[in-house]
């Protein structure tokens, strides 16, 4: 109740903040250059559309998660309203999901527009397959996933070095796939040891991209997406838990 | 009392939730294998990065007035790059197999044997393009053959390689088979670019056939094709 | 315990980080019901530290806390709390009316109830006219009003006001002024947390000072103001008589033609106005002295001279 309430809230001024309005143009600007790109190349409109429009959603909703991830909490920290919110009968934990909970209503928002969007220039096209809205589905995750990782890490820094932070946590989520074969190389015991290690603790954010399989009408099993799905969430929920962990002892001086 | 228990529990219920994110990982990476999905740096954005060399490499070649040994051998490199960011961009394969087929015909079928490896089955062209290169280019009867048979795999292959490749097997390639292939090429390409190699070949090819030939309907069968590509 | 609106045993902060250096220091506070408490100190002196742990935002070092009866950890005893931080600073992309509404919604009021308090509450604090406009566009005066009303939405017994009044204007000192008169009216408990003298001795029925982390002094206003001396004011008295009397009083001035005695016991006053009356004198007023609070303030805190912003050196 109270989480809907925060969240609600937090989601209600960030649409107020100008930086989305930015956003929303420059996504259409993506998409109207999409469209203008596919008309270039021979017979090749239809995977340029969907390569260029798929890429541009995954790059706006992953900056938006990154942005918005990193402000919500962090804002309310260094502005005090969070002094506020927890001197009343509210606790941290529900104000933290309540954040999460604007976040994520924010990234589906910004999804949500740029991929019907790009749905309906590419129906217009006559090339729309179910396939890219999968692509799309997994685009929102990866983005839920580094919105939950930069609350995460804006509760021990500011709004500005959690979102780098995070941005780092994007490289190298979308590099781990090379770690089991670093591994396998590796001779040492303890080298090999780490580099499992990060292999798992690391988000591997290659999950989240069948952007090119789905452009090009390969087949993906709705299996592997379940799970992708899954992989998502539960990383957030750990994010999402271990900031709580941390709110819990934290001072809000 | 009661405050540190619901602190152990969430630290319990986040181990938990780590330790299932194993099994998870592994899962996803099987299924992924199996489907062939390969990975391709790039941080997600490989296929915009193969668009966009690709556009490039399509510039390259248009503003390319001749192929010369140089110019097919950057254009194998782009394509080769492309390629490798996204191994599913098959018309990058078609195409550069066919451009590079008169200079480089063993660069090109290089090209077209990395498409056919990493997407089997996807596509008729690939094989197709390599057969014939094989067969007129290269003059390896055995490795046309075989990727002709590749070719006529594919549920969507059109009769005419089919025929081609029955007489494939038993004769050495001619000027009719030539011309009959470049036609089924010009006929079935839905992309532009190929349709317009395919009537640089055909317009060699008939000038060559009417120049040459002493066979009436071949002079005949060049002159009707050399009309219709004119029109 | 039920009488007390804060109780306090020991409580203790040493800020993580800084020098170290002890925020509060074992500080034991009582602060009865239906109170202005005024609770004064110069800056740095840990006040908003003390609202802080009271309100559950820092865990306290040491020590332990309870507000309304129940321990500061209960979520729950947040429910009859009110809050306005220092320098508040607040959601600015709201309006007046959404950012009530929302702290309403907080404390689960029904809707028709919410609508109802809302209004009243910008009619409290004079901002009905401006319910529409946006945070960002509000004055400090502004925001110190919708910061109260804020604090109120729940209908609080016990309200924590950290420097309401500084740093405004005369005017808007004294519309800040009426609404805590208004409140207080209603019987709520107000904490109220200032370096500013003057505020405190107008509004304040009890204060505490403290200084350096550490409480000085406590209790009610008059007592701690209140001395035994007496101030008695005559004339018509000549020379003689003035040596006479200097020597039983412990101050004399003129003022005009008028002597105003400072008499250190009203025992004795009797003495002083027969002596008057012996000299011929004629004794005009005879008034039991009240210490400013400032002067109190000053001895409580041991320094010559009030500046809130100095730090006393070790
Ligand atoms: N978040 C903090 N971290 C470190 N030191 C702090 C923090 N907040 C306050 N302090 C220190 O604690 C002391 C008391 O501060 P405060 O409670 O704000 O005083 P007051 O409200 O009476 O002016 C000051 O010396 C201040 O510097
Ligand atoms: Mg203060």
């Amino acid at each position: 109740m109270n989480i809907w309430t925060i969240g609600v809230n937090s989601f209600k001024r960030l649409m107020r903040s100008k930086i989305l309005y930015v956003m929303a143009v420059f996504c259409l600007i993506t998409i109207a250059y999409a469209s203008l790109y596919g008309t270039l190349t021979a017979g090749q409109e239809g995977k340029l559309m969907k390569d260029v429009g798929l890429a541009g959603i995954a790059a706006f909703s992953i900056l938006v998660a990154i942005l918005v991830g990193s402000t919500v909490v962090a804002k309310e920290i260094e502005s005090k309203t969070i002094q506020i919110l927890l001197a009343k009968p509210v606790k941290k934990h529900e104000f933290l999901l309540g954040e999460f909970l604007a976040a994520a209503l924010t990234i589906l928002m910004m999804t949500a527009i740029m991929g019907v969007g790009f749905l309906i220039i590419v129906a217009i096209k006559g090339i729309a397959t179910a396939a890219l809205v999968n692509g799309v589905v997994l685009v929102f995750f990866e983005a839920i996933l580094l919105a939950s990782i930069a609350i995460f890490f804006s509760t021990f820094f500011s709004g500005m070095v959690a979102s780098v932070f995070t941005f780092i946590i994007f490289v190298f989520g979308h590099l781990t796939y090379q770690l089991p074969f670093l591994v396998q190389r590796a001779g040492n015991v303890v080298v090999k040891f780490f580099g499992n290690l990060l292999y798992f603790a690391l988000p591997n954010l290659q999950y989240f991209n069948i952007r090119g399989p789905v452009a090009h009408n390969l087949n993906v099993p709705g299996s592997m997406i379940f799970a992708v799905i899954v992989y998502g969430l539960l990383y957030s929920s750990i994010m999402i838990l271990a900031s709580a962990l941390v709110f819990k002892s934290k001072d809000f001086a | 009392m009661a405050k540190i228990n619901r602190k152990k529990l969430a630290i319990l219920i986040l181990v938990c939730l780590v330790i299932l994110l194993v099994p998870c990982s592994l899962t996803i990476d099987k299924v992924r294998v199996a489907a062939n999905l390969s990975e391709r740096g790039a941080l997600g954005f490989n296929n915009l990065m193969a668009d966009v060399l690709w556009v490039e490499t399509i510039q390259y070649m248009g503003e390319a007035k001749k192929i010369t040994d140089e110019i097919a051998t950057t254009i194998y490199q782009k394509i080769e790059r492309i390629t490798d960011l996204d191994p599913h961009f098959i018309m990058a394969y078609r195409l550069a197999g066919l451009t590079l087929s008169n200079k480089r015909p063993e660069l090109s079928i290089r090209i077209l044997s990395k498409g056919l490896e990493n997407n089997p089955g996807a596509s008729w062209e690939i094989p197709f393009y390599a057969g014939v290169i094989s067969y007129f280019r290269l003059e390896d009867y055995r490795g046309a053959v075989r990727y002709l048979e590749a070719a006529t795999t594919h549920p969507e292959c059109p009769d005419f390689i089919k025929r081609f490749l029955a007489r494939a097997t038993t004769e050495v390639g001619s000027y009719k088979d030539a011309l009959l292939l470049w036609e089924g090429i010009y006929e079935e390409t839905e992309s532009p670019t190929e349709r317009g190699i395919a009537a640089r070949h055909l317009i060699r090819l008939c000038s060559q056939i009417m120049e040459i030939s002493t066979d009436r309907n071949l002079v005949a069968k060049a002159k009707a094709i050399l009309r219709k590509i004119s029109e | 315990m039920t009488s007390l609106a804060i109780k306090t045993e020991n409580l203790t902060k040493v800020y993580r980080g800084g020098r170290g250096t002890k925020a509060l220091d074992n500080l034991n506070l009582e602060v009865p019901v239906n109170q202005i408490y005024g609770f004064l100190g110069p800056n740095a002196a840990g006040k908003t530290t003390t609202i802080k742990l009271l309100l559950n935002l820092i865990a306290p070092t040491s020590g332990r806390a309870w507000v309304l009866g129940k321990e500061v950890s209960e979520t729950d005893v947040r429910k009859d709390l009110g809050f306005l931080p220092e320098n508040p600073y607040f959601y600015e992309d709201l309006s007046a009316e959404e950012f009530l509404d929302f702290f309403g919604k907080i404390f689960h009021i029904p809707r028709r109830d919410r609508v109802n308090k809302v209004e009243q509450l910008l009619t409290l604090v004079g901002l009905t006219e401006e319910r529409k406009q946006i945070l960002r566009r509000f004055s400090r005066g502004m925001l110190q009003r919708i910061g109260i009303a804020q604090a109120l939405i729940n209908d609080p017994k016990l309200i924590f006001l950290d420097e309401p009044i500084t740093g405004l204007d005369p005017m808007g000192r004294k519309e800040i002024r009426n609404i805590i008169s208004k409140v207080r009216a209603e019987g709520k408990t107000i904490f109220f947390c200032s370096h500013v003298l003057h505020d405190v001795e107008l509004m304040c029925d009890h204060i505490g000072i403290l200084c350096e982390g550490r409480l000085i002094t406590t209790g009610k206003l008059d007592e701690l103001l209140a001395t035994k001396e007496v101030e008695i004011s005559a004339e018509g008295l000549r020379g003689e008589a003035l040596a006479k009397l200097e020597g039983r009083v412990k101050k004399l001035r003129k003022e005009e033609n008028r002597i105003i005695f400072d008499v250190e016991e009203e025992a004795l006053a009797d003495e002083v106005v027969g002596l008057i009356k012996h000299y011929g004198g004629k004794r005009l007023s005879i008034v039991p002295k009240k210490e400013s609070l400032e002067d109190f303030f000053l001895k409580a805190i041991g320094r010559e001279e009030y500046k809130p912003d100095e730090r006393r050196e070790k």
